[in-house]
Formats: structure tokens, sequence, C-alpha cells
């Protein structure tokens, strides 16, 4: 009885303690913060990989992809039957990007991830729609690529004055003899210019798939959906608290040019193996696709699929299924061992894998550095333990006269070990208790003490270029608490054991001497 | 077999102490016995061994040599938790510098033995009998106003007397004091051996005090001298000044 008494008193009057309270205090809080903070960055990075996949992904080995698309979405909801919510085909492949922004005539050039979507079961497939600026889209989002209304309105005025511009400029050329430039231009008029030239056994090309029927000015182009960084830029001081932190360089209804590759191994059209050639088109800004995640938001590009089978050559084909399913925990390796296993997707030519797996070493990475950190920074608990350590060591030798008096009024061994390891506890206790407070607190206010701190300092503490998360994601697990907790009341008992068991091994009579 | 009467009995005790290379041998077959009721004053120079004697028949250490009785019971060689008991039960040790816990009241103090005795719930069911207790004490000793102050805020005298009611809290048989009046002013040292002496009649306590306190010393039944590692009784109260006067240290 009397240990919790004076244990309790103990930590009422010996403020050296508070030190070891305090370490005890901090280190709680900054797991806790840390760990919240942490957590909150990894769902929303898993919760943003998940939706720009989707659940399963069926991809065809070749760059040409498969045929009859409409006939492989039917055979997945075969397989898999009512596991499935819905299929999306798509195509992928790289492709440049040009475009000058308004005001200058600077042609600018980027390298981007073309993806060709059907929109409205891509938005089914994943988060898709959300990620639209254009609210109109993100609730229709089938309609997301189409030229229309004002996006329309504003593309021909562009189109007008560039037109104007370059009757301008023909007029230039047009000092020129058309004659020359015909001269110029045109290879065959100049003697031989390809290897080939000469050998008249040479196969013609085959003429690209589908040309564009008219030149781009007197069509109406399709529609494209440029990634956010693509189209913005940061203004340079940018306060974190501040509504508009972008320029937007283009808007719906800006021209860009697009060019990519045809495909590669499809059969030229007399039969023999074809070999890709770069197409060009224009497309008109419809959209802007902020996901937040600087990577995506600088590379994506968005076109119809219609749009991405025409230009590549890749009529009614696609590359790959994107599957979204009812009940993904669940059913997850079932479906992809189904449909690995199937004549419909056979391995040889079809990748089948979810969307972790896919992304198995980015998600490793996160969590191996998450488990680095947390050892890290158990190792400030731990410092704290050792605190405690001298502490209760300084505190053992100044009490040795008292442990003998109690000694003397018939304590126990086991008695005085209690009173020091209760001691400690509650030194644990009371520490993790105010930690746990703090670390909750900061927690639920960390995006108001990070603008306040980026008020102070005129600095912005959490980098907004790098990760366009407008807000601090966290996320507060109870369980990591407790465990946060437990962990630190038993560093903080372990360090108080050897002093414990110090002064319950002391000489009652020397100790009655002590002076 | 020791006489039933008898108390407390040592038997050619013996201890010693090393220091470094050296031994010293403070106790060299000290006999003791003390009747049921008695008070005995042990007299003898300062480093004569007085408070090891003490805490030998309190089990607060081990002889090397000889056997300790306590009503009957051999307790040198008993295990560390009857140790324990023995001394919260049975006997009461007053200290010179009092040795009061000073994160605790007063009354806490008092009450401190209780609480070692009783477990968290032994001790919520007998609170109200072990506060009783304690307050009769802190009354008989006059220190009812006390009893919620700090020691630190008490006189010397005050102390000791807390002290004094928390060996007798648990109603031992046996009071070791080890120079009660050492460190006190002649009139709380009168008090205080008034106090002995009193408690000693009335409650047929037997007492052991270590002391240089002529007054004291003059109020016991019997007074033994330590010398040269072993006690020799001394009786006539000429020889007993002269033992005092030699051991230099009184008051
Ligand atoms: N723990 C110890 N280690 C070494 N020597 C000790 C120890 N305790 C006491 N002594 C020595 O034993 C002798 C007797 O001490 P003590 O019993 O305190 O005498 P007294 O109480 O009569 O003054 C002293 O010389 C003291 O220095
Ligand atoms: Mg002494």
């Amino acid at each position: 009885m009397y240990k919790w008494l004076l244990a309790w008193r103990y930590l009422r009057t010996r403020y050296l303690a508070l030190a070891s309270i305090i370490s005890v205090m901090l280190g709680v809080a900054t797991l806790i913060v840390v760990n919240s903070v942490m957590a909150g960055f990894a769902n929303k990075l898993r919760d943003r990989l998940r939706g720009l996949l989707a659940d399963i992904i069926i991809e065809h080995r070749s760059d040409s992809g498969f045929w009859n698309v409409e006939q492989k979405v039917k055979q997945v909801y075969e397989i898999l039957g009512d596991r499935v919510e819905a299929v999306s085909p798509a195509i992928e492949t790289f492709g440049i990007l040009q475009f000058s922004y308004p005001h200058s005539r600077e042609v600018i050039t980027r390298p981007v991830l073309v993806i060709g979507v059907e929109p409205s079961s891509r938005a089914r497939v994943g988060q898709f729609a959300q990620y639209l600026l254009n609210p109109e889209h993100q609730k229709n989002p089938e309609h997301c690529l189409e030229v229309r209304g004002e996006t329309a309105r504003r593309f021909r005025k562009v189109m007008e004055s560039m037109r104007r511009r370059m009757d301008w400029r023909s007029m230039t050329y047009g000092k020129l003899d058309p004659e020359e430039l015909v001269r110029r231009f045109d290879p065959g008029q100049n003697g031989p210019t390809s290897p080939f030239d000469g050998d008249s056994e040479a196969p013609p090309l085959p003429p690209p798939p589908t040309p564009p029927e008219l030149p781009p000015e007197m069509r109406e182009p399709s529609g494209i959906i440029l990634g956010y960084s693509i189209a913005t830029c940061r203004k340079p001081h940018a306060q974190v608290v501040d509504a508009e932190k972008d320029y937007f360089l283009l808007r719906p209804g800006d021209r860009v040019s697009l060019m990519l590759l045809t495909s590669f191994d499809l059969p030229g059209h007399d039969g023999t193996q074809g070999y890709p050639r770069p197409m060009e088109d224009t497309f008109v800004v419809t959209d802007l696709f902020k996901s937040e995640m600087s990577e995506y938001d600088a590379r994506l590009v968005f076109i119809h699929l219609r749009d991405m089978q025409r230009l590549r050559g890749m009529v009614n084909r696609a590359k790959a299924l994107y599957i979204k399913l009812r009940d993904y925990r669940q059913d997850a390796a079932e479906a992809t061992r189904l449909l690995s296993e199937s004549d419909a997707f056979p391995p040889y030519s079809y990748l089948v894998q979810t969307w972790e797996e896919r992304q198995g070493s980015l998600l490793a990475a996160i969590a191996i550095e998450r488990g680095i950190l947390n050892v890290l920074l158990f190792l400030i608990i731990a410092v704290a333990g050792f605190g405690i350590f001298a502490i209760f060591y300084t505190i053992v030798v100044e009490k040795t006269r008292d442990i003998g008096i109690l000694k003397s009024l018939g304590a126990s061994h086991t008695g005085i070990l209690g009173l020091f390891l209760s001691y400690g506890l509650f030194l644990g206790l009371v520490g993790a208790g105010l930690g746990t407070t703090l670390g909750i607190a900061i927690t639920v206010y960390i995006n108001e003490i990070e603008q306040a701190l980026a008020y102070w300092t005129g600095q912005e503490v959490f980098n907004r270029s790098v990760y366009y998360f407008d807000k601090i994601p966290t996320d507060m697990q109870l369980s990591m608490v407790l465990l946060v907790n437990v962990g630190a009341l038993f560093i903080a008992v372990l360090a108080s054991v050897y002093p414990a068991l110090k002064a319950a091994l002391l000489h009652p009579a020397r100790a009655v001497r002590w002076e | 077999m020791p006489n039933s009467s008898i108390l407390l009995e040592a038997r050619d005790l013996h201890k010693s102490y090393h220091k470094g290379r050296h031994e010293i041998s403070v106790l060299r077959g000290v006999d003791l016995r003390v009747e049921e009721g008695e008070l005995i004053a042990i007299v003898g120079a300062s480093g004569s061994g007085k408070s090891t004697l003490l805490h030998l028949l309190g089990t607060l250490d081990v002889p090397d040599r000889g056997e300790v009785w306590f009503a009957g019971r051999r307790v040198d060689r008993l295990s560390a938790s009857e140790k324990d008991r023995l001394r919260n039960c049975e006997i009461g040790f007053i200290f010179q510098f009092y040795h009061l816990l000073p994160e605790l009241t007063l009354l806490e103090n008092v009450l401190m033995p209780a609480m070692i005795q009783c477990s968290l719930w032994s001790w919520w069911l007998r609170r109200w009998e072990a506060h009783r207790r304690a307050w009769e004490w802190l009354d008989r000793l006059g220190l009812r106003k006390r009893a919620r102050s700090r020691p630190q805020e008490l006189s010397g005298g005050e102390m000791q007397r807390a002290a004094m009611a928390r060996a007798l809290m648990n109603r031992p048989r046996l009071l070791l004091a080890d120079e009660p009046t050492g460190n006190l002013d002649l009139q709380s040292a009168q008090e205080v051996t008034a106090l002995l002496r009193d408690l000693n009649r009335t409650h047929k306590l037997t007492i052991i005090m270590v002391t240089h306190n002529w007054e004291l010393a003059q109020q016991a039944d019997r007074v033994l001298r330590l010398a040269e590692g072993k006690l020799t009784p001394l009786t006539e109260p000429r020889n007993l000044s002269a033992a005092l006067t030699c051991g230099g240290a009184s008051p």
C-alpha cells in the first residue's frame, strides 16, 4: 500500500523527475504526429495509386494490343460473373506534346504519357472524374473529352486569330517562287536520298493506317485532358494561405498538338511487318486533371480511346482492360487467378495484376520508410528511458536513508522494488498521457500549425510543388496510439528496473547510517 | 531454553567490519539478557559499536558469530520476509536524527508501519482502525495539531516524538532507541526522556536505548557499558557519571 502513496508523493515533490516526464512526453507526441502524418500520406498515396489504376489490370504484352475489345470485355464478365463492377479498355503510350502558351510564340515540347480512355467506363472503374477540374465533367464524365460550349467557342476564336497569323505568314512565304518551294521540299525531284531508292524491288511503304481526313484547321478537333502541372505554373511567391497559387498557362479551348508513334508490330496493308511512324494531330484542351500527385499531374494526358485507335492504327484494339471489382479485399486473389488461368487471357500474351502488384515496389518502399522512421523515433523514447534511468539512479542514492528507514519499519525487498517500479510507471503514465494529448492536438491542428509557421517564417514547411495536397493528410489510428503508449510505459518501467533493484538490495543497517 | 520472562537475549555476539584491507572488530562477544518490561540504557564511547549492537538486536544486520533470541525464537537466522515481519510488528526503532520520511505528513509517517503491514485491499478495510490508533498516539505525544505538517516544519523534539509515535504504531514489544536525545535541546530531551519512562511503566514496553544523556541513563533499570567490544554492567551512579565523561560525548 505504502508504495503507491510514496510513489505518488515522489512524483509530486521531485521536480527532477519532470525532465524525464517531458522527454517521454515529447517522444510519445512525436511518434503519434509522425505516424499519423505518414499514415495520412501513405493512405492518400495508396488511394491515388489505386484510383489512377483500377483493382485489376489485364495488359496485353504486345504494343499493338488485342483485337475485338467488346468481346474481351464480355469475356471478363463471363469469367468473373457478378464480382465485376465495371471494365474499361485503355491504350497507353508515350507521346510528345507541343503547344505554345498564349502571349508567347515559343513552342513548348513535353514528353507525356498518353492514355486513351473511354471516359464513361473509365470513370466507373477508378477515380477519374473526381480529378477533373470542371465540375460539370465531374458529374458527367462521359462528355469530358467533347469540344462543346464555351470550350468550342474559345477554340474557334483562338483558331481564327491563328489563321490570321498564318495568312500573314503565307503572304511572306508567298513572295517565294512556288516552284522553288516544291523543288526544295520534294525529295523525288532531287535524285536519290533514301538508301533503298536505287533498289526498284524495294516494297512501297504502307500508307498510314487511317490518316486524319482533313487538315486540323478545317476539322472539329478532338478533346484532350492535360495533367494540371503541364498547364499551370506556380506563382513564385505563393503563400500557403493563398487560394490561387498557380497561373493557368493553358485553358480549356486552347490548342495543343500531340505526336505519337503508330503501333509497332501491326502488319502493313500488304501483309509485311510494319514499323512505327510518327503521327501528329491537333487537340483541344477540354479540361485539366489534378490528382494531387505531382508525378502524374506533370506527365499524364488523356485522349479518347477512339482517337488513340485512329492515330495508332489500332482499329478495334486496346492494350489493357481496367477492371473494378465489387469487393476488392475478398475477391482480388481469386479474380486474378481465374483471369490468368482462363483461355481468353493466356499468360504468354496477357499480364494480369492487381494494382498492388503493379505498384509493389513503391508501396514496399513506403512501408520500409515508415518502419525505419518508427525505429528511429522509438529511439527518442529510448533516450527518454535513459533519462529516467539516470534520474532514478540519483533518486535512489538520495533516498538511501529513507529506504533504510522503510526497511527498519518492516518493508520487504519486493515492497521497495515495487515502490520504485511504480514510480517509474507513474512517470511513464504521466509522460505518455501528456504526450498523447499533445500529439493528438498537434495532429488535429497540423494544418493550422503549418500555416502559422509559414506565416511567421515566410517559408513553406510543406512544399506544395512536390505534393499538391492542399492540406497535410493525417490518419490517426487508435491502435497506433495505444501501441506507442504501451511502448513508452514499457521503456519507463524497464529503465527503472535496475535502480529499483539496487534500492531493494540496499543493506538496511548501512542505509540507516547513511547521512 | 531461555527463561519465559526473558524477551531478548544475545549470546556471544561478534561483528567486524572491513575497511579496505583492515578488519575492525567492533563487537567481541556481547552477552545480553533483557527481561520483559525492562528499560535498559547502554552507554559507551562513540565508535564503540553501540549502533551496531542495536542493529544486530533489531535484525537490521546479521552477526558474524553468536545468536539473537527474541521471545523464545532465534531471530538472526530468520528468512528476510520473517525478519521484515518481526521489524514491522514486534520491534520499534528510534534514531538520533529522527529519520522521518520528508515527503509525508506526520500522520502519514505515523501510519507508515500499518501501511507496510497491509496490502492495498486490507489497507482499505483497516484504514479507519489504523487512523484511530495513529491519532491516539499523536494525542498521547501531544502532536495532534501538527499531524498535517511536514517533518521539516517541526522542531527536533516534535520530530523525535513523531518518530516515537511511528515506532509504537504497531504496538511492538521491544523499542530500540539509538541516542534518542542526542540531537535535542535540554527541554525536549527531558520530555522525550519522561515519555520513554512513562511508556515503559504504563505499557510494560521493553526499551533498550543507547544514550549519552545523564538523566535518561539514570531513569534506566540497568545501565550497561559497551567498551572494547564487550558489555559490562554499570550500576553505581558515580561510575555512571565517570563512564559518561570518559565517553566524552555527553551533551
Ligand atoms: N558499514 C560499515 N563499514 C565499516 N565500518 C563501519 C560500518 N559501520 C560502522 N563501522 C565502524 O564500526 C565502528 C562502530 O560504529 P557504531 O556502531 O556506529 O558506533 P557507535 O554507535 O557506538 O558510535 C565505528 O568505528 C565505525 O566506523
Ligand atoms: Mg551510533
